[in-house]
C-alpha cells in the first residue's frame, strides 16, 4: 500500500514537471527518448538477459524431442533431427499410476499445505504484530530461529512424530501399534503447516499498516478477528500472495520428505516421478526433459497469474527469492 | 495444607504430562522389547515356520530407468509364481543416500522395510544397531536354503562380499546383480593410430597413449575427477589391495603405489590424459568419439550400446598388469532388516532374496540392464545367450572384467579415504605433489582414518 501511494505521488510529480527542452511536445519527447542509443542499449541488454533466462527452458523443450543417441551427441545439435513426440507419452506413462495421478497428488499436497500454512502464518503474524503479551519478542526470535535448522536434521524427528501420532492410522493412545499418518496426504502436508518464513513476512506486512486503522475499527466495535480478516488481510495481499507462491512452489518441488514418508506408489508426487528417469546407473535424459516440460507448467502458470502481486510483495517487504 | 485452585490446575497438568510421558516410554519400551530378537535367533526353527499365504514384504531399492523397470518385472514374476503366495511391494527410494535416510527414519520410528539394497559400509552400520538379520541359518536350511552346487554357482567375488571379514563370520547380505570397473576402448580410434588391441599392462597403456598422440595428436583417456577408483584399480592390477581395515594399515606408501601415481603423473605431464567432471562426462567423451579409452562402470554398457549404435567399433576389457586383472566390484546387495518384520516375514523376505539371486531372475535382470549376473548358470539361459549374442560387449564385460571383480575392503572410513585419495591423486596430476609426497600423505591419513574407524 505504501508502495502504491508512492507510485501515485511520483506520477503526479512527473505530470507537474515542466517539459524538458522547452517547447517540445510530450509526443516528440517520447519519440526522441525512444530513439536514444542508450535506450537501445538498455533493450539490447534486457533482450540478451531474457534470452539467457529463456535458454534453459528452450533447451529442455528441444532435448525432450530428441532420441537417446541424439541427446548424447557432443557438440550437441540444437534442433532435433527427428522429433520424438512419443517421448511425452513415454514420460507420462512411466510411473505405474501415470503422471496424471502424480499431478493430482502434488496439487492436493501443495494446495492444502499452502492454505494451512497461510492460515497459521496470518494468525501467528497477527499475534506478533498487533497483540501485546509477555515474551513476545523472545518468542518471535524463537520462531525465526527455527529457519536456521536444516531440513535434513528434522527428517527423523518428523518421521517419528508422524508415525507415532496417537489414535491415528491404527495407533493406540501411546502412538504404538499402527503407522500414524505415514503414507498419507496428511503425513506429507503436516510437517510444513507452520512456516517461520510466512510468519516473519506477514508480521512485517502487518506492522506496515498504521495503527490508526485498528483504532478506527475498534471504535466501531470490531474484534481482532474482524480487523484481521476484513482490514489487514485485504491490505496485505501482496505479502500473502508472496507467501502463497513461495509455499506452493516449495511444496510442489519437495522431494526428500514425500520420498521418505510414502510407501504406496500411487500416492507419490510429480517430483518423485521425475526421479524415475535418473538413477545410479545412468539417465534417460530425453524422457526426463519431456517429463520436466510438463511438470514445470503449473508453476509457470501460477507465477504468470500472480506475478504482479508477487513482485509488489517482494519489493515492499525486502525479500529476495 | 490447602492448595489454591490456581496452583492445582498447573500441578494437575504437570502430573498428567508426566503420566502420559511415562506411559509413552513404557509403550516404547514394550515395542522395542517386542522386536529385540537377536539376529538368527529363529535359526533352529526355520524349517517349522510356515509363511501364511498373502504375506506382504516391503523391498526398498535405488533402481530407476531400465534398472527399475527390470526390478519391477522380476518382482512381478516372483509375486505371480511363488508357491507361498508372498507379495513383495517394491519401492524405489531414490539414491543410496536417500534410501539410507529413509531406512534410518524407519528404524527410529517404525516402518522399516523387510529387504533393502545397501553397500557394505551401510550394512555395517545397521549391524551395529542390531538391525540386520543374519542369513546363515536360512542358507543352511534344508528346506529353504541353497545346495552346495547352487552356492558354487555364485561368482567368487560376489559371494565374498556377502561374507566380508568385518561381518564377523556371518552372511549379512545376498546378491542383487552388480557391475565392475572396465576399460572401454574405441577400436576404430585405436586402429587409426596403428593399435590393434587394447593394452594389457601399464607399460602398454602408456606406450599406446604416446603412440596415439604421435599418430593423431589426440589424447588417450578421459578420467573423472573422482580418481580414487582409477587409482585403486591400477593398484589392484599390481596385486595390491589398498588397505586393511582390520590392521589399520595401507599399501598407499608401497613401491607399487608410487609406480601407479607416477603413471598418472606421466599421463598428465605428457598431455596424454585429461580430466572431466564425472562418470557421465567420461561416458560422453567416449560415446562421442573424443576419448579412445574410458575407465568406467560396466553397468553403462547397455546405455553405450544404445547411444553409440553403429557409429564405431568398441569393446570392454580389463587392464591388468603383473597379476590377474582384478577390477573393482560395484553395486549394492540385498540386506534383511530385523525391524522390518516377524519370523514369517523374515522367511518370506529370504525366499524373495533367494529368488532374486537365482538363475532365472539374474538372467532377466542381466538381459534387461548393464549388470552382470551374480550366478554363472544365468549364462546358460536362452534369454541371456541371445542377449549376449546381440550385445557382445556385455558378454565381454562379464568374461573379461566382471568374473575377477572384488570390492574394496569395507570400512566405515571408506568414504573419507576415497575423498582423501581422490584429492591426493588429483594433486599429482596437477603437478602440485610428487608421487612420493602424495603416497606418504595418503598412507598417513588413511592409517589415521582406519584407526579411528576400528570397531
Amino acid at each position: 500500500m505504501v508502495a502504491s501511494r508512492t507510485n501515485v505521488d511520483l506520477d503526479t510529480e512527473t505530470r507537474r514537471r515542466p517539459p524538458v527542452g522547452g517547447s517540445a511536445s510530450p509526443l516528440k519527447r517520447r519519440t526522441r527518448r525512444g530513439r536514444s542509443p542508450w535506450r537501445f542499449m538498455l533493450y539490447l541488454v534486457l533482450i540478451i538477459g531474457a534470452a539467457m533466462m529463456m535458454f534453459p527452458f528452450l533447451w529442455m523443450l528441444l532435448a525432450s524431442l530428441k532420441t537417446f543417441p541424439e541427446v548424447n551427441i557432443s557438440p550437441p545439435t540444437i534442433l532435433p533431427s527427428d522429433p520424438q513426440w512419443s517421448n511425452y507419452s513415454e514420460a507420462w506413462f512411466q510411473p505405474a499410476s501415470t503422471f496424471g495421478r502424480y499431478f493430482f497428488n502434488s496439487f492436493v499436497v501443495a494446495a492444502v499445505g499452502t492454505a494451512l500454512q497461510v492460515f497459521t502464518g496470518i494468525t501467528a503474524a497477527y499475534a506478533f504484530a498487533m497483540l501485546n503479551f509477555r515474551f513476545k519478542n523472545g518468542l518471535f526470535l524463537l520462531v525465526v530461529a527455527t529457519m536456521m535448522i536444516p531440513f535434513e536434521a528434522k527428517i527423523v524427528p518428523n518421521y517419528v512424530l508422524i508415525r507415532q501420532l496417537p489414535l491415528l492410522g491404527g495407533n493406540d493412545i501411546n502412538g504404538v501399534g499402527g503407522s500414524g499418518l505415514y503414507d498419507s496426504y496428511a503425513g506429507m502436508i503436516l510437517p510444513g503447516v507452520a512456516s517461520a518464513f510466512a510468519v516473519f513476512l506477514l508480521r512485517q506486512a502487518f506492522m506496515a499498516v498504521p495503527r490508526d486503522f485498528w483504532d478506527a475499527v475498534r471504535v466501531d466495535g470490531a474484534s481482532h478477528w474482524t480487523f484481521l480478516w476484513r482490514v489487514l488481510v485485504p491490505m496485505s495481499k501482496p505479502a500473502i500472495v508472496t507467501v502463497v507462491l513461495f509455499g506452493f512452489l516449495a511444496r510442489y518441488n519437495e522431494l526428500l520428505w514425500p520420498l521418505i514418508i510414502t510407501q504406496t506408489e500411487s500416492i507419490r508426487t510429480v517430483q518423485l516421478g521425475l526421479l524415475l528417469f535418473s538413477g545410479e546407473e545412468g539417465q534417460r535424459y530425453n524422457i526426463m526433459m519431456a517429463a520436466a516440460a510438463f511438470v514445470i507448467l503449473p508453476a509457470i502458470i501460477l507465477f504468470v497469474l500472480v506475478q504482479r502481486r508477487f513482485i509488489e510483495g517482494l519489493a515492499s517487504f525486502g525479500v529476495k527469492g | 495444607m490447602a492448595i489454591s485452585k490456581r496452583k492445582a490446575f498447573p500441578a494437575l497438568l504437570i502430573l498428567l504430562t508426566l503420566l502420559l510421558a511415562s506411559c509413552g516410554l513404557a509403550g516404547g519400551q514394550e515395542a522395542q522389547e517386542g522386536s529385540d530378537k537377536k539376529p538368527g535367533e529363529a535359526a533352529g526353527a526355520i524349517e517349522d515356520i510356515k509363511v501364511p499365504k498373502g504375506t506382504e514384504i516391503d523391498f526398498w531399492h535405488i533402481q530407476a530407468t531400465i534398472y527399475g523397470e527390470s526390478v519391477a518385472a522380476v518382482v512381478d514374476e516372483f509375486n505371480a509364481t511363488n508357491e507361498w503366495g508372498i507379495v513383495v511391494n517394491q519401492l524405489f527410494k531414490g539414491s543410496y543416500l536417500e534410501l539410507n535416510q529413509a531406512i534410518r527414519a524407519g528404524l527410529a520410528g517404525g516402518g522399516a522395510p523387510d529387504v533393502a539394497m545397501a553397500y557394505e559400509n551401510d550394512i555395517l552400520e545397521y549391524q551395529r544397531a542390531g538391525e540386520v538379520v543374519e542369513l546363515d541359518s536360512y542358507l543352511e536350511s534344508e528346506k529353504y536354503g541353497l545346495t552346495d552346487e547352487e552356492m558354487a554357482d555364485i561368482l567368487p567375488g560376489v559371494l565374498a562380499r556377502q561374507q566380508v571379514p568385518a561381518y564377523g563370520g556371518a552372511t549379512l547380505s545376498w546378491p542383487h546383480g552388480n557391475s565392475s570397473l572396465g576399460m572401454y576402448y574405441n577400436a576404430d580410434l585405436l586402429a587409426e593410430a596403428g593399435i590393434d588391441s587394447p593394452p594389457t599392462t601399464h607399460d602398454e597403456f602408456l606406450a599406446q597413449a604416446r603412440q596415439l598422440k604421435e599418430a593423431t595428436g589426440g589424447k588417450y583417456v578421459a578420467l573423472s575427477q573422482a580418481m580414487n577408483s582409477v587409482y585403486y584399480n591400477l593398484l589392484r592390477d599390481k596385486g595390491v589391495a589398498g588397505y586393511d581395515p582390520k590392521t589399520a594399515t595401507t599399501d598407499f606408501g608401497s613401491p607399487e603405489s608410487i609406480e601407479v601415481l607416477s603413471l598418472l603423473e606421466t599421463l598428465y605431464k605428457e598431455k596424454l590424459a585429461y580430466t572431466v567432471f564425472d562418470g557421465v562426462a567420461t561416458e560422453a567423451e567416449f560415446i562421442n568419439g573424443r576419448s579412445p579409452i574410458e575407465l568406467g562402470t560396466t553397468a553403462r554398457s547397455s546405455s553405450k550400446i544404445e547411444a553409440i549404435g553403429s557409429n564405431f567399433n568398441w569393446g570392454i576389457a580389463a587392464l591388468g598388469d603383473d597379476g590377474p586383472a582384478i577390477t573393482q566390484l560395484f553395486g549394492g546387495n540385498h540386506v534383511m532388516i530385523e525391524a522390518g518384520g516377524n519370523d514369517k516375514e523374515h522367511l518370506a523376505a529370504w525366499l524373495f532374496m533367494r529368488y532374486f539371486a537365482s538363475t532365472t531372475a539374474q538372467s532377466v535382470y542381466a538381459a534387461d540392464t548393464g549388470y552382470s549376473p551374480a550366478v554363472r548358470s544365468a549364462l546358460e539361459t536362452v534369454l541371456l545367450q541371445n542377449d549376449y549374442t546381440e550385445s557382445p560387449q556385455k558378454q565381454q564385460a562379464f568374461d573379461e572384467v566382471f568374473v575377477n571383480a572384488e570390492i574394496m575392503p569395507p570400512t566405515s572410513a571408506g568414504n573419507a579415504i576415497n575423498d582423501m585419495v581422490s584429492k591426493e591423486v588429483v594433486r599429482v596430476t596437477l603437478g602440485q605433489a610428487t608421487p612420493e609426497e602424495a603416497a606418504e600423505r595418503m598412507d598417513a591419513e588413511a592409517t589415521s582414518l582406519l584407526e579411528a574407524a576400528k570397531p
